[in-house]
């Protein structure tokens, strides 16, 4: 039956004003359902097998996740045999200036605090980016060819550090790491959209996730900025584009 | 022209806008990030003030114009952070950016902490307007990073009004990624896809009222242009069915 024009756009209209209010009443299972999508949790089958904990995501939030180190001495606690590895972001302007403390002094007393001993935690040298970082986890495995790997992240990063671990290290290799991502208590992928930090958060990990995915690793380096020279073109009238 | 002609037509025009898109991307994803970038030359003012956030390079910036005499005084606002534990092992940012200011010789006394304390940009933007406020012939840098100007010019002006004119707007650059080239940088695609999800965010939130104008002029013109669409169709239909 062929509908006069004015009546189709009324058809038309009915849908579109149904399908909104269907997508307004389900919107919590929706936003639940993305917050998932980024979430990887894979707890070890057998964690005797477990050697290596690597603190991920402290470099990217500076000692924000509790729950990560929590979760690190208690599975070192666990077996007092175990490792606990950090791979250092390159040293900034402010750790240099003795301002702020190092990711490695900031994880080393964060878990010093919850019993786990100074001589279990090894700090690895500085890679400017996740990709490095994992490279620099493939050559230390390397020599390493026996027993798994805990990594510990962010929950909203962990689908983006999955994809950078399966794109650089050797099946076998990816295989061995087990990524844990840990909740900052403030919000998680049940409840990120009531909270300004989680929607952040959420985004960030979407946005991190989608770039891995389509474009792989950085191009281009980040670039170096020195203050000094900043200052001195600014005293020459040439610190400013304008 | 037949129904199938305009449809040709329509897809060939779409193919070569894309095609058009596809050449152009680099300039115009360029574009796209230094639209973002509204600072300009530093000009002598009573105060530069540091806004929270990128601590690696903005508060360098504001010690370096304090030092080659743009400002007299540098403004750091309280950020209210959360209490957690990390708070026993790291300074509060407030407290980073005075540290670096005094670290690159900018005296002490030259400090002046807003006790106002805020957690976003435009919290930021509401302690400068009330410290302006209360200096009624102070003039003011604001540094922060070079794609988070037009945001915070939004801002500024936004809680200052008329007042926003003794404020000019410095770009800090960043050490994260290039500008002209942020979508070859994991960190830069985060940052300015976000900005422009945080100034729409700010329109929305911050001035509704313009917002709500807006869509209204677009929904009154949509219905117009749709309502002539669907009466010339008609009678279109009309005429066909008389001959």
């Amino acid at each position: 039956m062929k509908l006069p024009p004015r009546r189709k756009w009324v058809l038309r209209l009915a849908i579109t004003v149904v399908l909104g209010l269907c997508l307004f009443l389900a919107r919590e299972p929706i936003l639940r359902a993305c917050g998932r999508m980024l979430v990887v949790d894979e707890q070890a089958n057998d964690n005797a097998t477990i050697r290596y904990i690597w603190l991920i995501d402290a470099a990217e939030n500076f000692g924000e996740l509790g729950a990560a180190y929590d979760l690190a001495a208690r599975l070192c606690s666990e077996d007092p045999s175990r490792t606990v590895l950090l791979i250092e972001a390159e040293r900034t302007q402010l750790v240099r200036a003795q301002i702020v403390p190092s990711y490695e002094t900031v994880s080393r007393r964060q878990l010093e605090l919850r019993g786990v001993d100074g001589k279990a935690v090894t700090a690895l040298d500085t890679p400017m980016s996740f990709w490095r970082a994992v490279r620099r986890l493939r050559d230390w495995l390397d020599q390493r060819p026996e027993g798994g790997v805990v990594a510990i992240c962010g929950r909203f990063r962990s689908r983006h550090h999955r994809l950078v671990l399966d794109r650089v290290l050797a099946p076998g290799q990816a295989a061995r790491v087990k990524l844990i991502g840990v909740s900052d208590g403030r919000f998680d992928e049940t409840d990120w959209w009531k909270s300004r930090l989680g929607a952040k958060e959420f985004f960030a990990g979407f946005s991190s996730l989608a770039y891995a995915w389509c474009h792989g690793e950085d191009t281009l380096d980040p670039p170096t900025w020195d203050p000094d020279k900043y200052e001195a073109a600014l005293l020459l009238g040439r610190g400013h584009k304008r | 022209m037949s129904r199938r002609v305009f449809w040709i037509v329509a897809a060939l025009v779409i193919v070569v806008l894309l095609g058009a898109l596809y050449r152009g991307r680099y300039l115009l994803l360029s574009k796209l990030g230094c639209w973002l970038d509204v600072g300009g030359r530093p000009q002598p003012s009573d105060y530069v003030m540091v806004f929270g956030g990128s601590e690696e390079v903005r508060p360098f910036v504001a010690a370096a114009l304090v030092k080659a005499g743009y400002a007299r005084k540098a403004l750091v606002v309280k950020i209210d952070t959360s209490p957690d534990e990390n708070a026993r092992l790291m300074p509060p940012i407030h407290e980073v950016i005075r540290q670096v200011l005094i670290h690159r010789g900018v005296g002490p006394e030259s400090v002046v902490l807003i006790d106002r304390p805020s957690v976003d940009t435009f919290g930021e933007a509401d302690a400068l307007g009330a410290f302006l406020r209360s200096a009624p012939h102070a003039q003011a840098i604001v540094v922060t990073t070079h794609f988070h100007t037009r945001r915070t010019r939004w801002a500024v002006r936004r809680v200052m009004g008329e007042m926003a004119g003794r404020v000019c707007f410095v770009s800090a650059p960043s050490d994260e990624f290039v500008l002209e080239r942020w979508w070859e940088n994991e960190r830069g695609w985060e940052r300015i896809t976000s900005e422009y999800l945080k100034l729409a965010f700010y329109v929305l939130r911050y001035s509704p009222g313009r917002v709500a104008a807006v869509v209204g002029e677009v929904l009154v013109i949509a219905t117009a242009i749709i309502y002539l669409w669907s009466r010339a169709r008609s009678k279109r239909a009309l005429a066909d069915a008389a001959s």
